[in-house]
């Protein structure tokens, strides 16, 4: 530090350095209103000229520096509005306002000379770190204009478009060119202009009001069971319910443990609804999912996936037939909103022919999955005139009840590979409905179970969780879901990209399961999978990477950690042993196939 | 939906989303208040068209035309403009279960549809002299009563839930808000926050 007209230097030392390319007030709209601003030299600012046409200019934007002067001069302003709109003019009292320290003239400072005369560490936009020196060497080139010196700067081009760099950029070119910051005006302001928002400074979206947390209908009955949550988009999720001493990884395996032995419940309300009715709501379905729909009886239910035009897939869920002319579509959770607009502009833009109307009932079902080999017991106990048999409810149909006045939807949908209902019921009643579930499986210990044991039980099945296991540039096919694909249908979105000859490849990364061979490391999600060269070593970097990790568990059922994985040419890798890095080590993996319990299906129907 | 009327004599309990925010008129200064569970329809229809004609008979009221407005119906209800091709209807007087498959009977045959999202949204009523100045705290439609007087609707954002907003009065003093019931404990609890002030100086 030094005086400005020399001295000795101290030095200081700090932990923070405010600077400031000097104030002026916002006058960007008065400019980009085509008036004229000119340089105030008591108040170091350029300010607005005199009103335009329809634009009166008050307040701190006029050169105002004082509360009294502001609300003086807005009030005024107001009434000369409201005079020549022709409304009448309410006199409102002005406030009171304590008397405004005293003023002091600027010291218009645009550069303080650095002790070493060097230029090029005399910051004139913080954004870009362009100096002094740059602003001299634009003027050494010729250049006059602040436009050109912007250009060629690049000042006042980054995140606050000169807000702290402008005006300092035109003192220093009058400086060094020798005239007055008026002589050298500013740059032009163009709309849009962005203001900095009171609710950046001073505003209430803070705390639990940051961002909306959305709950479900159960929400209540989570937090009293001591839910420990996951944030999914701006739900509220239970990822899994700890009794007193659990860690996340004993509530897991006690959780899925019970689903596969006995029984579980799981709020799946969050997933995403579309009611689609008319005559044509199958075609507008087969035209979008890969697979038939129009061929589903009413009582049925089908898995399908939709796909990108490229072919790539979007998202999947489950179809329900509930009438000759309507549908009731699930989504992924996080794919609800998403999908409704994919379809709503496929109708629009594409087929506005098809009479189909599309309607969001993601809020307006609650839905439960109960699941495990005591599900039967539990369904048929709390919906006693439903034949809960195997012939008389089979898997992938639903049927209808009503529970003491209250509509319930059934539905044979299994996303563990267990015997397992949906039930869905309006929001209204889905505790009523939950507590009755939970009340009638007590005998069989039923077991809430949050989305980590849901994710665990799925990716046991092979099940693909869209937005985990795929990234955009993971097909069907990719998927080891080649039977998801119609080979019949005409046309479909993304049929014609299944023919390119990338997504014929042998050697795309496919789903694969990962076994590691110590039975005992659970492999980081995102983790690259490579292989060792003949020699048994890892070739020399750069390593080629073969795919990645996306799902990693520890499973109760197979007693030990498993994980999937997108891998090259992966299905014909099966029995191969390649190797996964883990904090400096590698991990010798087994490639399997994607599907690691029950295969064959059998658990499925108790 | 099963078509089959309810049957017992204990109907199953219902819960409300702001249930547990018992305190939500006092915490705004008087001017919210949770309204209890209503029948609601989404309707779809072309305007004009034998769909809509058929919603018309159902209803008692043509449905609105114009953008940004709703209509009462003869029965105490709402039929309020959500789309050029959409409406929503609310009821309290009729339940779910009743509601839809008469309009669906009436509307499907003519390609129209009618969906029950009953459960789908809370409605809030804000009243009173705050009423406007708590809906300005986070919402940019301008509620001034020479332009949104009566029968005036608009979707919108109010602080970051999406919101239906109904004009009930010509005085700027009463309004309904339709709030997703996911985000309704958002909404009540941004409420509150935003009547802060009001509480502070009945207080």
């Amino acid at each position: 530090m030094a005086a400005r007209d020399g001295g000795a230097v101290d030095d200081v030392a700090c932990d923070l350095l405010l600077v400031s390319g000097g104030w002026n007030p916002a006058v960007h709209l008065y400019s980009q209103a085509r008036g004229r601003l000119a340089f105030d030299t008591s108040l170091g600012a350029f300010l607005p000229t005199g009103r335009l046409d329809d634009l009166l200019v008050a307040g701190a934007a006029a050169g105002a520096q004082d509360l009294a002067t502001c609300l003086r001069q807005g009030g005024a302003a107001a009434a000369t509005a409201l005079v020549e709109l022709g409304l009448d003019v309410v006199p409102v009292p002005v406030p009171s306002t304590p008397p405004a320290p005293p003023a002091t003239a600027p010291d218009l400072v645009w550069t303080v000379p650095d002790v070493d005369g060097d230029t090029s560490r005399q910051f004139v936009d913080l954004q870009r770190d362009a100096t002094v020196a740059d602003v001299q060497r634009a003027l050494g080139a010729g250049l006059r204009s602040p436009e050109h010196v912007k250009r060629y700067t690049t000042i006042g081009t980054a995140h606050d478009q000169g807000k702290t760099s402008g005006v300092v950029t035109s003192g220093i070119i009058a400086e060094l060119l020798g005239g007055g910051p008026d002589d050298v005006g500013t740059t032009t302001f163009r709309p849009p202009y962005t203001p900095v928002a009171f609710a950046t400074l001073a505003g209430r979206d803070r705390g639990q009001l940051f961002d909306p947390v959305r709950t479900t209908a159960l929400h209540d009955w989570h937090v009293q069971a001591g839910a420990v949550w996951e944030d999914v988009g701006q739900w509220k999720r239970p990822r899994y319910y700890p009794l007193a001493g659990e860690d996340v990884e004993t509530a897991v395996l006690r959780e899925c443990a019970a689903a596969r032995t006995s029984v579980g419940i799981l709020d799946g309300s969050t997933l995403g609804k579309i009611d689609v009715q008319g005559p044509d709501a199958g075609e507008l379905l087969d035209r979008l999912y890969t697979n038939l729909m129009s061929s589903l009886a009413v009582g049925k239910v089908r898995y399908g996936v939709m796909c990108g035009a490229d072919g790539m897939v979007i998202d999947d869920g489950t179809v329900l037939r509930v009438a000759e002319d309507r549908f009731m579509v699930m989504t992924t959770t996080g794919g609800a909103a998403k999908v409704l607009d994919w379809m709503e502009e496929w109708h629009q833009t594409e087929w506005p022919e098809l009479r189909v109307h599309l309607v969001s009932v993601t809020e307006q079902w609650s839905a439960f999955p109960v699941v495990g080999p005591r599900s039967r017991d539990v369904i048929g106990a709390v919906f006693g005139d439903v034949d809960v048999s195997n012939d008389a409810f089979g898997f992938m149909t639903w049927q209808d009840t009503v529970l003491d006045g209250a509509p319930v939807r059934l539905a044979r949908i299994s996303f563990s590979g267990e015997l397992a209902w949906e039930v869905h019921v309006s929001s209204w009643h889905a505790v009523a409905v939950w507590e009755r579930l939970v009340e009638a499986g007590r005998p069989y210990g039923i077991t809430p179970y949050g989305t980590e044991t849901m994710h665990v039980l799925r990716a046991e099945k092979g099940y693909p969780i869209i937005g985990q296991d795929t990234d955009g540039t993971v097909t069907p096919q990719d998927l080891g879901m080649a039977w998801v694909v119609s080979k019949k249908k005409p046309d479909f979105v993304g049929k014609r990209s299944f023919a390119r000859a990338d997504n014929q490849r042998e050697d795309r990364k496919h789903l694969v399961g990962l076994l590691p061979v110590d039975r005992a490391t659970v492999l980081p999600e995102g983790s690259q999978v490579v292989e060792l060269g003949e020699s048994g070593e890892l070739p020399p970097p750069p390593v080629p990477m073969l795919g990645h990790v996306t799902s990693s568990y520890r499973s109760a059922h197979l007693e030990r950690p498993f994980a999937l994985a997108l891998l090259k040419g992966g299905r014909a890798r099966a029995g191969q042993l390649v190797h996964v890095p883990v904090k400096g080590r590698l991990v010798a993996v087994e490639v399997t196939g994607p599907v690691l319990v029950d295969p064959e299906g059998a658990r499925r129907d108790g | 939906m099963a078509d089959a009327a309810p049957s017992s004599t204990v109907p199953l309990p219902r819960t409300h989303p702001l249930d547990v925010r018992p305190d939500l008129t006092e915490q705004t200064a008087g001017a919210v208040v949770a309204r209890p569970l209503t029948t609601a329809v989404q309707v779809r229809a072309e305007l004009p068209g034998p769909a809509a004609d058929a919603a018309a008979r159902v209803l008692g009221v043509a449905l609105p035309a114009r953008p940004g407005t709703w209509v009462a119906t003869p029965g105490g209800g709402r039929v309020v403009w959500l789309g050029p091709d959409e409406w929503l209807v609310l009821d309290p007087t009729t339940t779910p279960w009743d509601l839809e498959p008469r309009l669906r009977e009436a509307l499907a045959p003519a390609g129209g549809a009618a969906v029950d999202v009953s459960a789908q949204r809370v409605v809030l009523e804000l009243s009173g002299p705050l009423a406007r100045d708590l809906l300005a705290a986070g919402c940019a439609v301008d509620t001034h009563p020479s332009v949104f007087p009566a029968g005036r609707a608009a979707q919108t954002l109010l602080a970051q839930a999406g919101v239906v907003l109904l004009a009930l009065s010509d005085d700027g003093q009463r309004y309904e808000l339709l709030v997703r019931s996911s985000f309704a404990r958002y909404l009540a609890d941004w409420l509150v926050d935003a009547a802060t002030e009001h509480r502070a100086r009945r207080a």
